[in-house]
């Protein structure tokens, strides 16, 4: 059991939560850790199609793998079992959210500081995130198709009946499956989307649910500031009308409560972070909710260093196939000291701001992070002391490309294609120059 | 059966079953080319399928004793 949590003074709260003991148990589940690695089988989310309490659309759905061939039902058998346990595992992990984790009453009974509460949906490998202040919610993603019917019965858990906001950062399957099983479940006021068109049945099946329930959708415009509660939200992406890359759509959302402002990507990537950066939008957050699962086509070292983090939320399926989180990303995260969770690891994670300080319901992923960082502090002493001495540059290493005419860091977003170390020395006597986006030392 | 480019990630293409769950196919079994939101025909090829048995049963007969 992890202690250390910072109970906010909210005793109806607690109240709440303890009546409603059974709730999250499915939510959790994070599926994967079974099925992936199994190469070209089904992916992470067949798994999740084992939830209880499926709505009568999903179990539409279930269903269909039962009239396929033999086959595919004995492949699918140990998956079962598998993710069996896991949800068993993820039930105690549950019971600790529910006490860790009180949640607003409807109606308190007074008006104190009512406290901002930032859950990261555990919904395997996507995104799904609720923001609740006060009487007023938000959900930014809703995870895969089958867990809809989990992130449903999680956010009616908090007592939660009216979502404000919606908002689908755009039209993949990992962020906007289970959002048409919200909808129909809850009074929902505003949907904000991306114009961006998919051809999927989940993306169809979404807008289909949104116009039968006679509702419009507002695309995003950066800039625009809408109120959430006692906090507010601003809009910084997508900044362009047309992008090759869907995840480019995503809408960037800065949300303000005090002094404790949350970045929220989605899985916008680099073309979209440096759009950002050029508008000039002031990014600074205390949490990140780190881009695209953490891969390294997002997370650049500016955008990073723009944000200037304290903590990062990593939504991610465990043992995805994909190789979310990138070790590059998790470095970068490492060399900057900033405490990192990951819904891998823990789970749900909930986040809770007072306005100045914000504390966590989990730990922090400690997996290979401080190794690594200590071996980053260690080079940045040594560039540190070495600064302004030229001898010493011979010892600091650089990385070059085959084409270009800079020199980066070990790091940098520009090494993709080819990395060739060399010292800094030299590569300032071939004329090589120090890269704008790392700034690599001199 | 057609199934759609949901997205890439990784090594593979993640596309969207019938029943609008999601799987992972490598990139190798997307022909080049192939963007988000194009939708793929899997199927059988049942006259290739015929000719294959036939050209490796006649194989057969000629290199079993019995």
């Amino acid at each position: 059991m992890i202690t250390g949590f910072a109970i906010t003074p909210s005793p109806p709260d607690d109240q709440l939560a303890a009546e409603q003991p059974a709730s999250q148990q499915p939510i959790n589940q994070p599926d994967n850790i079974a099925v992936t690695e199994n190469n070209t089988e089904f992916s992470d989310n067949s798994a999740v199609k084992n939830a209880p309490e499926q709505s009568k659309d999903v179990e539409k759905a279930g269903e269909n793998p039962n009239k396929q061939e033999e086959v595919d039902l004995s492949d699918m058998a140990p998956a079962k079992d598998e993710a069996g346990q896991q949800s068993q595992q993820n039930e105690q992990d549950s019971s600790k959210n529910v006490e860790l984790a009180p949640v607003p009453a409807q109606q308190p009974p007074e008006k104190p500081a009512a406290n901002l509460k930032v859950h990261f949906i555990d919904v395997g490998q996507g995104d799904c995130i609720l923001i609740e202040d006060g009487t007023s919610a938000m959900l930014i993603d809703a995870g895969n198709p089958e867990n809809g019917p989990d992130i449903v019965s999680y956010i009616k858990n908090l007592g939660i009946e009216k979502l404000n906001f919606v908002l689908a950062t755009h039209p993949h399957a990992d962020h906007i499956g289970g959002m048409a099983d919200v909808i129909n479940a809850f009074d929902v006021e505003k949907i904000i989307m991306p114009k961006a068109t998919h051809t999927t049945r989940t993306f169809e099946n979404l807008l289909l649910t949104i116009q039968n329930k006679g509702l419009k959708i507002t695309a995003p415009i950066p800039g625009t500031e809408y109120k959430l509660g006692n906090a507010s939200f601003t809009i910084l992406a997508p900044n362009s009308s047309s992008y090759e890359d869907l995840n480019n759509y995503s809408v960037v959302v800065k949300l303000n409560y005090g002094s404790t402002p949350f970045l929220f990507t989605g899985d916008a990537e680099a073309t979209s972070e440096n759009e950002i950066l050029a508008r000039g939008y002031d990014v600074k957050a205390d949490v990140l909710k780190i881009g695209h699962h953490g891969s390294n086509s997002s997370t650049t070292e500016r955008f990073l260093d723009a944000v200037s983090p304290q903590y990062a939320v990593i939504c991610v399926g465990a043992g995805n196939s994909y190789g979310h989180p990138a070790p590059e990303t998790l470095s970068k995260l490492a060399e900057r000291g900033i405490k990192v969770y990951r819904t891998d690891e823990v789970g749900t994670i909930v986040a809770t701001s007072d306005g100045k300080s914000i504390s966590f319901n989990k730990q922090p992923s400690s997996v290979n992070i401080s190794s690594t960082a200590s071996e980053k502090t260690d080079k940045a002493d040594n560039t540190a002391v070495s600064s302004g001495n030229s001898t010493a540059s011979d010892d600091i290493i650089v990385y070059i490309t085959k084409t270009g005419s800079k020199y980066h860091r070990e790091n940098c977003s520009s090494l993709r294609s080819s990395r060739i170390p060399i010292s800094l020395s030299e590569a300032k006597q071939r004329g090589y120059e120090p890269c704008k986006i790392c700034k690599p030392p001199q | 059966m057609r199934v759609i480019i949901d997205r890439f990630e990784g090594d593979y293409a993640v596309v969207e079953l019938e029943d609008r769950s999601t799987a992972n196919l490598p990139r190798s079994l997307v022909p080049p080319g192939t963007k988000e939101g194009d939708v793929l025909v899997i199927e059988i090829d049942r006259n290739a399928t015929a000719e294959r048995k036939k050209r490796i049963r006649e194989l057969m007969e000629e290199l079993w004793e019995e």
